[in-house]
């Protein structure tokens, strides 16, 4: 079958099996590269009318805290040498983005990989990197921790933000689940949470394909985790990667935007002298609590509204005008639709 | 964020909430195009033209002189396939051919850091006095300045270039519903040829910069509007010509070109294909009629030209693909790699 | 992005590998993963090797997946 074919076969049998369900279902995605190919692809609007897919907290840049980033943005006008992911740049601070810091005094440099904080420590020895995403990315930071290299951590973990949503506002009946921070956790990790799930890859294909077998557990009132990523994705997960994480990493309650703070839901760095919030608590607590904005993004991030209902949406807050994460980051729900017309 | 102070009978656009330039109001995406649109220099003339690739003034015999500037910073200054010499050259001799004029001559101005190889600016005067050569286009006027070590990164050059085209034949006319367009060869292969230094990979692709004066000749008679895909890449170019045009472009998401090293980069970088900057190529627009003639002419020159997509009504860029119809829009910030 | 990609391991040298995504080549770090060796497949995230890619066991589960879906499409058409 060619591929034409294939996305049909799904659409087709997706059709099925919805109508069987009958009722109206909410499946949610919770994997910023997921998001972007659901909205890239259209894939929403293909999905029969009583098939919900909502975007969940899956981009680690819109849920890290308005405080977390009015902090590290105060260290790099303290001028601190600051590095960190690109997408970072960008997100508005309360007053200024990093990016703006950037401009100012030259000390925020931007990384592709970990690996180039190193040559950069060289030069800056009290470099500090801003350590964001979730599992996938949390164990390229401890590559720095055993290089000594300070952290300012606001890593995150899916699986306890997963069994919050769930006791949440809307109605989860199955999640997509992240394809990467599964390759480093394993499916076994997911096996409290108490609705179907599905792990996918990163093509418009496997996606559909996820959606088609993730309805057909939901139908049949299978509450398992299939492994539809299996190449990428074991059981156990990479028990180096999750040794790493255990040696380096206190698991505390954090902060998430939106979401408020959850429970052992975060990633805090063990040794002291390389956290960067206790070395730099003096600077840290002028930092004032921000205000809140009419921003909607904690709403989107739960899934309880899409972008367009977000009164800001387009009117105030675009891409060149971003009011919030979710739409300064490539993978916000927002950027994602401002980006794909909607 | 822009707000309209009104000054008696002309608008002035304010840029207000920044403080400073940043490196976005370089990239050739929407925050450039609206800091240019600020200047709003108020004399120009009778100067036509003055937002596009070249400017243009009529010299009677219905004729008119097309001329254009363009400043390169591109780093590193020598990357496979290229240097900041040729480069500088085939982009201003691109952005008259462009308007469908032709080359008379161009300025060459250097300015360059103190300490700077006195080798690799040879090496650099070289290529561009073999292009020049080779399309037998004089550097008739110039400038150098050497600036102290640390306040430049090594050396900026700026062209400048003066043209002239009939008015029958300049690139500017109107645009049809149902007019094709097409893509001179792949996308994205000099930003891949660029990024392979910064993201430290190896790959085969080199630049495409170079002059696109021949295949643009080739097909002339032929061209509604021709545009070079640079800084924003395809993504900016069609979006400025939707808006000036006020049409909307269609493109066919399976048939624009790339070569597989190129989209490999562009997955392994987490960037947008569509936004990469390309200094050898040219997107132009013709009747639907002679959408298959000027693909194949383009054949000759290099054979991954193709028909991408077609003139519609509405006003911005929608890209069809398998599963339906998506946006493709201006281009914002600068070409960021994604993290999970 | 969460984009990763396979890509297959040429040379090793200490913790980092020089791999091949398919005609580009790059060196990455590979010191999240064990008993590498030349000719593995592994998949990349953020210059780093995050799993190592098991065509053989993979591929059983995805024709497992195939035929679970052959079978759904038959029982909803049985309906």
């Amino acid at each position: 079958m060619d591929e034409e074919h294939i996305l049909k076969d799904h659409i087709h049998a997706i059709q099925k099996i919805a109508e069987d369900i009958g009722k109206n279902i909410t499946i949610m995605e919770i994997c910023g590269g997921h998001t972007n190919i659901i909205l890239k692809y259209g894939i929403r609007d293909i999905l029969p009318e009583n098939i919900h897919l909502i975007s969940g907290p899956g981009c680690p840049v819109c849920v890290s805290s308005q405080y977390d980033i009015d902090c590290m943005i105060e260290l790099a006008n303290q001028h601190i040498p600051i590095a960190t992911y690109g997408d970072m740049l960008r997100v508005p601070g309360s007053k200024y983005s990093l990016d703006d810091i950037r401009a100012k005094h030259g000390n925020v440099f931007e990384i592709y990989s970990t690996t180039e904080v190193l040559d950069l420590q060289k030069k800056y020895p009290n470099i500090v990197f801003f350590g964001i995403g979730f599992e996938t990315t949390a164990p390229m930071t401890t590559y720095l921790i055993e290089h000594d290299v300070m952290v300012y951590s606001v890593h995150k973990l899916v699986p306890p933000a997963m069994n919050i949503l769930l006791q949440g506002l809307v109605n989860i009946d199955g999640f997509i689940n992240p394809g990467h921070v599964s390759t480093i956790i394993g499916t076994h990790a997911y096996k409290d949470i108490t609705v179907p799930q599905v792990i996918t890859g990163f093509t418009a294909e496997r996606i559909l394909r996820g959606i088609r077998i993730l309805v057909e557990l939901i139908r049949n009132n299978e509450n398992t985790v299939v492994n539809g990523y299996p190449e990428a994705v074991t059981e156990q997960g990479n028990k180096k990667a999750q040794t790493l994480l255990a040696k380096h990493f206190s698991i505390v309650d954090s902060e998430w935007r939106g979401l408020g703070f959850l429970p052992k839901s975060g990633l805090e760095v063990k040794k002291d002298t390389l956290n960067a919030k206790i070395k730099y608590a003096h600077l840290l607590e002028k930092v004032p609590l921000p205000k809140k904005t009419k921003c909607r993004c904690g709403d989107i991030l739960k899934g309880l509204i899409k972008p367009e209902e977000c009164p800001l949406y387009r009117k105030v807050c675009t891409p060149d005008n971003p009011q919030g994460a979710c739409m300064v980051s490539e993978e916000g729900s927002c950027a994602i639709s401002y980006r794909y017309g909607k | 964020m822009l707000s309209h102070i009104d000054m008696g009978n002309r608008k002035v656009v304010k840029i207000v909430e920044k403080e400073f330039i940043g490196l976005a109001h370089g990239s050739g995406g929407k925050e450039m195009v609206d800091l240019i649109n600020s200047f709003s220099f108020s004399h120009r003339g009778t100067w036509k033209n003055v937002d596009n690739d070249a400017a243009t003034i009529d010299i009677g015999e219905q004729k008119k002189l097309v001329f254009t500037t363009d400043s390169f910073i591109v780093h590193p200054i020598f990357f496979p396939g290229g240097d900041i010499g040729h480069l500088a050259v085939s982009g201003t001799i691109n952005d008259l051919a462009v308007m469908g004029a032709k080359p008379l001559g161009l300025s060459l101005s250097f300015i360059i850091e103190e300490g700077f190889s006195f080798h690799d600016l040879q090496t650099i005067v070289h290529s561009i006095n073999l292009l020049s050569t080779k399309t037998k286009i004089p550097i008739v006027t110039g400038d150098t300045k050497v600036m102290e070590k640390g306040k430049l990164d090594q050396i900026i050059i700026n062209t400048s270039g003066v043209g002239i085209v009939s008015d029958e034949e300049l690139f500017t006319k109107e645009l049809q519903v149902g007019d094709a367009i097409l893509l001179s060869g792949g996308l994205g292969e000099h930003a891949v040829a660029l990024l392979s230094k910064r993201f430290d990979y190896e790959t085969s692709i080199i630049t495409d910069s170079k002059p696109v004066i021949d295949e643009i000749n080739a097909v002339k008679k032929y061209i509604k509007i021709a545009k070079d895909p640079t800084r924003g890449g395809i993504a900016a170019t069609l979006n400025e010509i939707c808006m000036r045009n006020k049409k909307g472009i269609l493109l066919y998401d399976k048939d624009i070109p790339a070569k597989q090293e190129v989209r490999t980069v562009v997955e392994m970088l987490g960037i947008n294909l569509y936004e990469l900057a390309c200094e050898g190529r040219f997107i132009c627009f013709t009747e639907k009629k002679h959408a298959k003639k000027v693909e194949s002419i383009l054949k000759t020159f290099n054979n991954d030209a193709a028909i991408i997509g077609e003139v519609t009504q509405g006003n911005s860029v929608i890209i069809q693909s398998i599963l339906g119809k998506r946006m493709l829009p201006n281009p914002t910030g600068r070409i960021v790699p994604r993290i999970c | 992005m969460c984009y990763a990609i396979p890509a297959k391991i040429l040379e090793i040298n200490g913790e980092t590998a020089k791999v091949d995504y398919g005609g580009v080549m790059k060196n990455v770090n590979i010191c999240l993963l064990e008993s590498l060796k030349i000719g593995d497949y592994i998949l990349i995230h953020a210059g780093f090797a995050i799993e190592k890619l098991d065509k053989k066991s993979a591929d059983e589960t995805l024709q497992l997946i195939k035929e679970m879906l052959h079978l759904s499409e038959q029982d909803s058409s049985n309906a």
